[in-house]
């Protein structure tokens, strides 16, 4: 047994295995008692945030453009995906053409978002938030429903109707999967790095041939068709959106999620999420909960920019390259012993 | 190789370079010196396309690539070092290097991003050829370590090992051994022949004599903006225009 | 006669809300010339400031003037503390997590200020000159709210001060040059440290300024400031971002257009100023004085 746990490949099969055993009978346990449904329901909305928070890290952690205005296009794929629904689009259609209309919109704001200093890029895209959220209020022909907000038929998948946590568990779990593997696949390949290399040093990048306003454009778009799946999740999660549930707070709390688990990593937005998740649910509780929330968002912000500038996972991480580095000096000055 | 003829830059009114005219042969290590503020980082820079002369030529080969804009210039065959040191920070010296390799990938979005099989093949390709170069530098077992975790020499090594990716024709050097030991710097002599020696012209600008002397084959001294002289390492040695230039410039 | 009294009626409430923007601009202007860097927390600030004006009226009995003098202090030392406190440490890493800090800021002044002061709007009285309201212009008969003038007096008296104090006092000069240029500043014995945080002070107390000065207007809430805050930062990139006296004709600018724009439309008020706010960015980066010719003259 001993020997089993000693070897690393199968160790981590072991483990794999166990965490998918333990992700695919969670609903099942929580069915069981009473209060678990609520817990189901608190998971599933970790997925979603999660999806959103990993789209968001692509943009502000892996090609280092700050986006205040998350929310907008959160909204604009909760908001596309329901209207196209409603209007008697099949499901799966309503959601391509809708995150097309994301990436459409992405791309709008991501050819200016190219060339403009960090600053101003954080006062422009908190201006786009502010607009869609406007808009979302007064929409045209009052197709968004205004202020009263939209109720949101169940999920329905080629026929199969996905309304209670329980079913939509195994579907937001498989999505935020995905959106991981795809993130994985985005920074491990060429496109991916040429954007990591132009958010670390535009001059160098360039003078290697990356075109560095093609790839800021790339992950922007990239980046805002995954918050836009999220949003589009989020609908059919929460039943109901209204311009209420897309306010600026939502982008600040996607920022939160993304900074405190770690902008740049690949697991720091999920990790954060779950962190803000539960200082959520832990505040739950109280009177005027909103406002201890936002002042929690806003301690946990200026702790990470305070103290761990690269989140929780940047932290863990750090320490396994210093870890490298000292082996690597050890080794080195053991050679150099022997040969003199 | 490289030729730069006749050419003029004035910055606001200070006339950086006035006249400067070099010339890289092929196969060689060339070096530029020069005391402080002499203009040798300009002329440096306008070969690497940050500046654009305001008159004069520089050709590759024969090729027009006067105020080409930098990223174009690696199309050319040139790539650089920077004085201050700019890598990837965040990445690992690996992917450093494999970003030093970018021009030659000829992928699209979709087989690149989903990692098709070609993709794979590709990869698989560019990262042995990327070992490689760091191995050549010394630096093979610090693939995985992230750039900014590396010494200060090292982060240099790194530089020529990522400039080297886009397989060069020329390299550029902008003071690759400041802030390096004596170890370090007899290390990069050696390492700068090797490379010399895979049929990569080199020019370097250095301040480190002892260095120039050492590895350089050809030298341009440049002082206020113009040509000073011009030769072999022990021609310059002797040559008394450059020891005064060098004595009286007072820095 | 009657388009005489609507100009009048739109330009005097459009000029009082440009002025406030224009006060937010000035600290906007001056914090980004000094250290690169834009302030999220300026609403936040506003909003307290307003409060404490309109708690200390209570209290205290005085009027409006009188507490918001007050306020001006409270406020400059708070600016003070931020600078001093938390956004020096942040500064040293780089200019950009200085954006995500003073986001930070603004939501826990705004939370703390809710949770102290409630997060209801309060009516703050309004200004009585003559037993009225309201100064009557016989020439058009027209009434404006006293409110709006002594708002616009006001804010034009600290601008005129800031403009004296940066251009005739020694401190003034010096923060004048440490913004320009830090490291040259400090070898001729600026303490950059000092202006950098009289920035914050002067930023954060104009800004408390306006929003005391919008209270009988708009009544006061943690909120009022938000979008004062943020259409401060939008005249300041309207004006030439970094130049102090463009930072004012821009909010005065973005004032007029929205108090317009109200009238002619107002469902998307707050839409369109943002997007006049993304025009300008991307069409006008340097904004409508090129700030270069400026400093020179």
């Amino acid at each position: 047994m001993k020997k089993i746990f000693k070897n690393k490949k199968i160790r981590n099969i072991i483990i794999m295995v166990v965490t998918i055993a333990l992700l695919m009978v969670t609903p099942v346990i929580f069915t069981s008692f009473r209060s678990g449904n609520y817990y189901l329901n608190v998971i599933n909305y970790v997925f979603v945030y999660a999806i959103a928070a990993t789209g968001l890290n692509i943009m502000t952690g892996y090609s280092g453009q700050i986006n205040l205005g998350g929310a907008a296009y959160f909204s604009v794929g909760a908001y596309g995906t329901v209207i196209l629904c409603n209007l008697g689009i099949p499901t799966i259609f309503a959601v391509l053409l809708a995150m097309l209309i994301v990436a459409f919109f992405g791309f709008l704001t991501a050819v200016p978002a190219a060339k403009l200093k960090y600053h101003f890029l954080a006062l422009a895209t908190m201006a786009v938030g502010e607009i869609v959220n406007n808009i979302l209020i007064v929409s045209p022909g009052g197709i968004t429903n205004d202020t009263h907000g939209m109720f949101v038929k169940a999920l329905d998948l080629f026929g199969l109707k996905l309304s209670k946590d329980s079913q939509l568990y195994y579907f937001l779990l498989i999505s935020m999967v995905l959106c991981l593997l795809f993130t994985f696949a985005f920074i491990k390949s060429h496109t991916g790095r040429a954007c990591i290399a132009a958010r670390d040093s535009v001059d160098a990048a360039g003078a290697f041939g990356v075109d560095v306003k093609k790839y800021k454009i790339i992950a922007t778009v990239v980046s805002c068709i995954m918050i836009g799946f999220a949003g589009f999740l989020f609908a059919y999660l929460n039943r109901y959106i209204s311009p209420d549930t897309f306010a600026a707070g939502k982008s600040t709390m996607f920022m939160s999620m993304t900074m405190l688990g770690g902008s740049g990593t690949l697991f720091g937005p999920l990790l954060g999420t779950i962190l803000i998740t539960i200082i959520m649910e832990v505040l739950r509780g109280l009177p005027g909960a909103g406002l201890y929330l936002q002042l929690s968002y806003g301690l946990v912000l200026l702790a990470v920019m305070m103290f761990m500038p690269f989140g929780v996972s940047g932290l863990i991480s750090n320490i396994k390259t210093k870890r490298i580095i000292k082996k690597k000096r050890m080794e080195e000055m053991e050679k150099n012993n022997v040969g003199s | 190789m490289l030729e730069v003829s006749h050419a003029f830059l004035n910055f606001n009114g200070l006339q950086a370079i006035n006249d400067v005219s070099i010339k890289v042969n092929d196969g060689t290590i060339t070096a530029m010196i020069g005391p402080n503020g002499a203009g040798k980082t300009t002329l440096f820079n306008i070969i690497a396309g940050v500046y654009k002369p305001d008159s004069g030529v520089v050709t590759l080969d024969g090729v027009d690539i006067t105020g080409k804009k930098p990223f174009e210039i690696c199309n050319y065959g040139i790539t650089r070092t920077y004085q201050v040191i700019k890598l990837f920070t965040g990445m690992s010296a690996l992917d450093n290097v494999l970003v030093g390799m970018h021009i030659n990938y000829k992928l699209n979005f979709f087989q690149d991003v989903f990692h098709t099989k070609k993709m794979r093949q590709l990869e698989k390709e560019t990262k042995e050829r990327a070992m490689e170069l760091l191995r050549l530098v010394g630096l093979e077992d610090y693939a995985g370590v992230t750039a900014s975790s590396l010494s200060y020499g090292q982060q240099r090594l790194l530089e020529i090992a990522r400039a080297l990716g886009s397989n060069p024709k020329l390299l550029l050097l902008d003071e690759p051994a400041a802030g390096m030991n004596l170890k370090e710097k007899n290390d990069l002599c050696d390492r700068l022949r090797i490379i010399k020696n895979m049929g990569i012209t080199i020019l370097i600008v250095e301040h480190d004599m002892s260095l120039v002397m050492n590895v350089a084959e050809e030298i341009f001294v440049i002082n206020s903006g113009k040509n000073l002289a011009y030769g072999t390492p022990d021609e310059i040695a002797n040559n008394k225009d450059v020891i005064e230039a060098y004595l009286g410039s007072g820095d | 006669m009657d388009f005489l009294k609507l100009v009048l009626q739109l330009l005097i409430p459009g000029l009082c809300l440009g002025c406030v923007y224009g006060l937010n601009g000035i600290g906007s202007a001056l914090l980004y010339k000094g250290s690169h860097t834009i302030n999220n927390a300026q609403g936040a600030i506003v909003g307290l400031g307003a409060l404490i004006g309109y708690s200390i009226q209570q209290g205290l009995k005085i009027g409006l003037i009188a507490s918001t003098a007050i306020v001006v202090v409270i406020t400059f030392f708070i600016g003070v503390f931020l600078q001093v406190f938390i956004i020096s440490r942040v500064e040293r890493r780089s200019s950009m997590y200085v954006v995500i800090a003073t986001l930070a800021l603004s939501l826990i002044i705004s939370s703390i200020s809710m949770l102290t002061f409630g997060s209801w709007t309060f009516e703050s009285a309004t200004i009585i000159i003559h037993g009225s309201k309201y100064l009557h212009i016989n020439f058009v008969n027209v009434d404006i709210l006293w409110s709006n003038i002594i708002a616009i007096i006001i804010s034009f008296i600290a601008m005129i001060s800031i403009h004296l104090f940066l251009n005739r006092t020694s401190f003034g000069m010096a923060m004048r040059s440490a913004a320009m240029d830090s490291f040259a500043a400090e070898s001729c014995g600026v303490s950059v440290v000092k202006t950098r945080a009289v920035t914050w002070g002067i930023m954060a107390a104009l800004g408390a300024l306006g929003g005391c000065l919008m209270g009988p207007l708009f009544g006061i809430s943690a909120g009022i400031g938000i979008a004062m805050g943020n259409k401060g930062n939008t005249g300041a990139v309207l004006g030439g971002y970094g130049n102090m006296y463009g930072a004012i004709i821009g909010g005065l600018i973005i004032g007029m257009v929205e108090t317009i724009f109200g009238y002619i439309y107002s469902p998307y008020q707050s839409a369109f100023t943002y997007a006049l706010f993304l025009v300008f960015l991307l069409l006008l980066p340097k904004g409508i004085m090129n700030e270069k010719a400026i400093e020179e003259g």
